[in-house]
């Protein structure tokens, strides 16, 4: 009888033990570089209309026990998964209400991407891929899931080109029917004076020191934020700072610049007007943004085919909901 | 992470103190109205976007910032910002060299002196381009006369250019 009770009770405990264990996990494959990726997730944790999870953050080097993540019932269910040298990978899992469930997902390689340099201003020829260096630096090291494949073209000999590309957005529609221009890519123009488009002009200073024409055009055309001008008075950071409006962090005036929005620091590539150190050495991203970078409908990131979809559209002051993040969400570095 | 804030912030100090001491030779002013605009000048000297009105925060000093321009126009960054930036320069050439040991993509072929002198005398030369800008603005003898000294001997080309601009609106 003794013996029975003791069998009995340990059958029992490795059961409880077992079912304290048991834990949903997600699995993730091909991380490159061995790297401690960034999990975002939506999810349902537990039953009642108050169960839904938005926006966990969690990290894991490829094997993460979730607990029992219950079955979508109503809640989004979703994972984004960031890497320094992946490709963002987002997925829609279908859990079950049992804590067996296993979510696989396979990481693609970091999306290259390619970028036309055009350098009007002799000057800027020194400069420019370093400047590019610093942005794949920095879109790596927020695990954006980007690197900056670049090609060099000096034009800035060539006075037909240098009166062509122009200084500032009005001149996009000859831009986009010349020579100097690559469809369907970013296209970074290197001139010696960006000038502001007529609706931000600010009579007391109209040179800015980078400009993306995403929503600056000539008249006829609304703008493409496929060119993009640097102007000599540039620092280390505008280039990557631009490439954010580019991907879609717009509009400057309403979140695409996080200057003393709540939850940013100085320290953020879209952050302007900081004292000039500190704006040189910009480098941060958060997690809301290169979310948003990696879905916007009208970034270039999925408007130029780089990444498939799905589109998103989440301006960055939109209400965080399901399926937009707040702006300022972010994980602890490193 | 911190340290670096808190030498940002020291190189932050070191030039509103700079500046203060350039606004305040030959005034009349206060400890505190010296202090505002010294603040004001260093604001417009670094900002980018000058979304705020920046320019006009310093042209209401009038003649009496004059001194503090000047010094900018000839000087450029006081030695404590050009140390903290060449300091972080340094260090991010560093990073950027790591990467491109890795990364064909983001070749660096610049040595560490010349990447920290490439984007020094970016900041060096937007400080002094506002300085002419603002005395530009504010105008007067001295201004005019601190003017044509930076468009003939200043050392940048783009400063002497900015030099001989302001020059122009001085005469309109």
């Amino acid at each position: 009888m003794r013996r029975k009770t003791r069998c009995f009770i340990a059958i029992a405990g490795l059961l409880a033990c077992q079912s304290i264990a048991a834990a949903d996990e997600l699995r993730i494959e091909n991380i490159a570089g061995g790297d401690n990726v960034v999990v975002l997730m939506d999810s349902r944790g537990a039953a009642g209309p108050a169960g839904c999870r938005n926006d966990e953050v969690l990290r894991t080097t490829g094997q993460l026990a979730l607990g029992n993540v219950l079955a979508a019932n109503g809640c989004n269910a979703e994972i984004a998964v960031f890497a320094a040298a992946n490709a963002m990978a987002l997925s829609f899992p279908v859990w079950f209400d049992s804590a067996t469930d296993i979510h696989t997902i396979t990481m693609k390689p970091i999306v290259d991407v390619p970028v036309s340099v055009w350098i009007a201003n002799a000057t800027a020829w020194e400069r420019a891929p370093l400047d590019m260096a610093n942005a794949t630096w920095i879109y790596r090291k927020n695990k954006v899931g980007v690197q900056f494949v670049a090609t060099y073209h000096l034009v800035s000999s060539d006075a037909r080109a240098v009166a062509t590309i122009g200084k500032s957005c009005d001149s996009i529609g000859w831009v986009r029917r010349s020579a100097w221009y690559t469809p369907n890519t970013l296209n970074i123009y290197y001139v010696e004076k960006v000038t502001l488009p007529g609706e931000l002009a600010q009579p007391r200073w109209p040179y800015p020191p980078g400009l993306n024409c995403d929503r600056f055009g000539d008249g006829d055309i609304k703008g493409d934020a496929n060119i993009t001008f640097i102007g000599g008075n540039a620092n280390l950071a505008t280039l990557a700072h631009e490439i954010g409006h580019a991907f879609g962090l717009v509009p400057g005036r309403e979140g695409g610049h996080t200057t003393r929005l709540p939850g940013f620091d100085p320290s953020n590539v879209m952050w302007t007007d900081s004292p000039p150190v500190q704006s040189n050495m910009r480098s941060h991203f958060s997690l809301g943004q290169a979310f948003r970078m990696n879905t916007q409908a009208d970034g270039r990131l999925i408007a130029n085919g780089l990444r498939p979809g799905p589109r998103r559209a989440c301006p960055p002051l939109t209400s965080p909901s399901d399926i937009c993040p707040p702006l300022a969400l972010d994980w602890s570095r490193p | 992470m911190d340290s670096f804030r808190r030498s940002l912030k020291r190189a932050g100090a070191a030039c509103a103190a700079m500046l203060l001491a350039a606004v305040t030779a030959d005034t009349g002013w206060s400890q505190q109205d010296a202090g505002r605009a010294a603040q004001a000048l260093a604001k417009w000297l670094g900002c980018e976007y000058c979304e705020q009105d920046e320019l006009a925060a310093v042209t209401q000093y009038g003649q009496a910032i004059l001194p503090g321009l000047i010094a900018a126009l000839n000087e450029g960054p006081s030695s404590a910002t050009r140390d903290e930036l060449g300091k972080a320069l340094a260090e991010r050439y560093d990073e950027l060299v790591e990467q491109s040991k890795t990364n064909p993509h983001a070749p660096i072929t610049a040595t560490r002196e010349r990447f920290v002198e490439l984007y020094g005398g970016t900041l060096d030369a937007q400080h002094r381009i506002r300085a002419a800008q603002a005395l530009a603005a504010i105008g007067g003898e001295r201004a005019r006369a601190a003017l044509e000294a930076a468009a003939s001997h200043a050392y940048r080309a783009d400063v002497r250019a900015a030099a001989r601009e302001s020059l122009r609106k001085l005469a309109r």
